[in-house]
């Protein structure tokens, strides 16, 4: 079977170079069928990847350990969901799907434009073909999820345990979406910048691409911090480890370019900013895909020692230069229409978002790749430990919170004294207010949160009141409509505008949960069976240990019984794994989450069946991150629904 | 004037964030040479961990082990839970500072799991564990 996806991959490279050539061709003759006739060829491409695709999975569900990536990601006893998703847990298979999936995504494409943007398609089809070219030659001949080991292994060397983990499952997952989804604005931009016709076509036709990615890549961070939090054990979420800024820094900058774009579109400006951020967002996809796959990650040093290092910067620096004299020949048509008129507007607004965006892009950069230049340059390998990124983060977020209750509130071109004093008196009495009263529950007065919170309760009252007003220009007047008749309406309106609120406020929480992480509490206690130890307002009474035995792996089990004011809540059950064939034991921790806080515990170690140690910890407000993630969700569903002038114009909707 | 608008405040508060948490990264055989100059003060060492040298008592919540870069053995005591990926034979990086004895203390370790997505050939070169 294995060797079936081995054959169809190499064909497949084959097809896409054809491909390449006829899309080419057809621009330079112009003849139509050229162009569907590579069309066609990438529509074949993508079915030959998903032979090779399922019968990588096939070689994984059948235990087919003389492959050796099936052997070095799965062993015999691996769970069948584990299965399917270590198909993606090593490079080379995430390189296998990652070209599936663009592939993928251009068929959807292809089937979109069927009747649209027919001059573009055959740049565009190039531009994807060169991709998929590049990521096809580095399966076929470096890095092929098919080699073989000259004898197989009677098992696997198994999926490492801590990616036994449903989210480690979904993580990759939605991150690999993410990172794909990218290239499609991208290869539009390009095109516009090739063909020269640099109006907003590409950025309309694209828009709901970027969204799509810019939503899986934000979900896939995540459930990237959810897995960290619950499978790794030390009670937190995000290290600025260089695999999370990683996935960090194209986020940061999809976002900007999600914001910017709308400035081109309503004002005609940022065209530049804009092909520069979508080119800056796909090289750091790229830069992510290889830097979480192969390896280079865990050091910077084993660049050098992956086989991918070498080839991976050269094309990273052949693609920058080519992209930037692409963008510099073409500067002259890409001026604006206009000017922004007044620093307080709400062009200038969008504007400082960017830049915003862009500087923590950089200075998440600068900390990650810091140890490189410094060995570089003065020949000491120089690390910039944790702290920098929470103090360079921390002002910046703030200020793009602010940012986006400012936004919506500041009119276009120039905001005037009658503006501030309209929009902004509310929103500002609410937070000085409700802030205020927020303070005596602070357990401690730390300038950072109460920042945070005044402008959180600022940009939440902001947003509320601008939808209840125009709520109730719908409940009220002509209209009459009920409450919820008068919500749909208003969202269907302009689902763009009020999803982006939706999404909004679910950043809020996320801000509100980043807070409580000051207010983290820990403790280590060791306790003999029927001791009790106290965390924040609980109790935590050890009631003894048990082994049990798995399917895969051995558990030891404390039961703890938790009570709060004297009252029992429940009980929980950190544990620790056995798995056979790996030295150490892994941790479960136990969770009890609550809106106001989680209480975690991990389960260190025993002596004999009676007396044990632990870690608690009360991490407050963390829940509103994942709810946050739940707000955002859901703001980006109304977000991409069409609207209705868009569906008026498509007409074959 | 723009660009040097946005990037003045940008520039300072990088490097004024990078005063206090820059860490300089050694081998153990480099922290021997140096062992006199670096008392005390944050270092990064990266080594594999020593197979067999792993103490854990969880009684105390002391983890003690040895990392190596083949030439020097150093030891390492961390008062807190490993990680969980934490293993011998694993390359670690451990933030720490260096003790009069010789042992680094750390406060912060960091188990490099290059292997869950480059697996070395060498991993089926070895003969067959009996477990």
């Amino acid at each position: 079977m294995s060797e079936i996806g081995e054959k169809t991959q190499l064909i497949a490279l084959l097809i896409a170079s054809y491909a390449l050539v006829m899309s080419v061709a057809s621009v330079i003759t112009e003849r139509r069928e050229l162009f569907l006739s590579a069309r066609n060829a990438l529509l074949v491409v993508f079915g030959l990847l998903s032979i090779s695709l399922a019968s990588l999975t096939y070689a994984f569900l059948t235990n087919d350990f003389s492959l050796a990536y099936v052997a070095e990601n799965s062993s015999r006893s691996l769970e069948l969901f584990y299965k399917f998703s270590a198909v993606w847990a090593g490079q080379s298979g995430s390189l296998l799907f990652w070209v599936w999936l663009l592939t993928l995504f251009t068929v959807i494409l292809l089937y979109q434009n069927r009747r649209r943007n027919l001059d573009y398609l055959p740049y565009v089809v190039s531009v994807i073909a060169l991709i998929c070219i590049f990521f096809l030659a580095l399966l076929n001949l470096i890095t092929s999820p098919f080699g073989r080991i000259p004898f197989s292994p009677p098992d696997g060397l198994g999926l490492n345990p801590l990616l036994h983990n449903p989210g480690m499952v979904f993580h990759p997952l939605t991150l690999l979406i993410g990172y794909v989804g990218f290239t499609i604005p991208f290869s539009f931009a390009i095109v516009s910048l090739i063909t020269g016709v640099v109006d907003d076509t590409w950025i309309r036709t694209t828009r709901r691409w970027t969204i799509f990615s810019w939503f899986f890549l934000g979900l896939g961070l995540l459930l990237g911090a959810q897995w960290a939090y619950v499978e790794l054990g030390w009670g937190g979420y995000w290290a600025w480890d260089p695999v999370e800024n990683a996935g960090l820094m194209p986020w940061l900058l999809g976002t900007a370019y999600l914001h910017s774009v709308i400035i081109q579109e309503r004002r005609g400006m940022l065209k530049i900013w804009n092909l520069l951020l979508i080119i800056l967002t796909f090289a750091f996809t790229i830069f992510g895909t290889f830097l979480t796959r192969s390896g280079v990650i865990q050091s910077v040093h084993s660049f050098s020692e992956s086989s991918l290092g070498p080839i991976f910067i050269t094309a990273m620096t052949l693609f920058l230069v080519f992209s930037f004299t692409l963008l510099l020949s073409r500067l002259e048509r890409l001026k604006s229409r206009n000017v922004i008129e007044s620093l307080l507007s709400r062009e200038s607004s969008f504007l400082i978002n960017n830049v915003l965006f862009l500087g923590l892009t950089f200075a998440i950069l600068w900390g990650t790749i810091f140890p490189i230049i410094s060995e570089a340059v003065r020949g000491v390998k120089i690390t910039v430990s944790r702290p920098f990124f929470d103090t360079v983060s921390a002002p910046i977020g703030l200020a793009l919170l602010l940012l986006t209750g400012i936004c919506p509130l500041i009119s276009w071109r120039k905001a005037t004294a009658k503006n501030f004093r309209r929009n902004f008196f509310w929103p500002l009495i609410f937070a000085a207010v409700i802030g205020s009263l927020a303070l005596p529950f602070l357990p401690e007065k730390n300038p950072m949160v109460i920042t945070t919170i005044y402008i959180s309760v600022f940009v939440l009252s902001a947003i509320l009141i601008e939808v209840g007003k125009a709520l109730w220009i719908r409940m009220s007047g002509v209209k009459r409509e009920n409450l919820l008749l008068a919500g749909y309406n208003l969202f269907g309106s302009n689902k763009r505008r009020y999803g982006a609120y939706v999404v909004h406020i679910g950043v809020v929480m996320i801000f509100l949960a980043l807070v409580g992480n000051a207010f983290k509490v820990e403790s280590s206690v060791v306790l003999q069976k029927g001791q009790s130890a106290r965390i924040g307002p609980y109790s935590l009474e050890f009631r003894g240990l048990a082994a049990l035995p798995r399917k895969s792996f051995e558990s030891v089990q404390a039961d703890l019984a938790v009570f709060k004011e004297g009252r029992m809540l429940g009980s929980l059950r950190p544990a620790k794994r056995f798995y056979p064939g790996k030295e150490e034991p892994t941790t479960e921790v136990d969770i009890r989450s609550t809106p106001k806080e989680d209480l975690y515990t991990i389960l260190a170690g025993w002596e004999g069946m009676e007396k044990a140690s632990f870690k608690f910890i009360v991490n407050p407000l963390i829940f509103w991150l994942w709810v946050g993630g739940f707000v955002i969700t859901f703001g980006t569903i109304i977000v991409m629904f069409p609207e209705r002038y868009e569906k008026a114009a498509a007409g074959y909707r | 004037m723009m660009v040097l608008l946005a990037v003045v405040p940008f520039g300072y508060l990088i490097f004024s964030a990078l005063n206090g948490n820059l860490l300089y990264s050694l081998s153990p055989t480099e922290v021997m040479d140096q062992k006199v100059i670096l008392l005390r003060s944050p270092i990064r060492v990266e080594g594999k961990v020593v197979a067999d040298s792993i103490t854990w008592d969880p009684l105390l919540f002391s983890l003690g082990f040895k990392i190596t870069d083949g030439k020097t053995v150093l030891p390492v005591s961390y008062k807190d839970l490993a990680p969980d990926n934490f293993e011998a034979d694993r390359i670690v990086v451990v933030d720490a500072t260096l003790t009069p004895e010789g042992t680094l203390e750390a406060d912060r370790i960091l188990v490099k799991c290059a292997s869950r997505y480059e697996a070395k050939d060498s991993d089926f070169d070895k003969p067959e564990s009996p477990n």
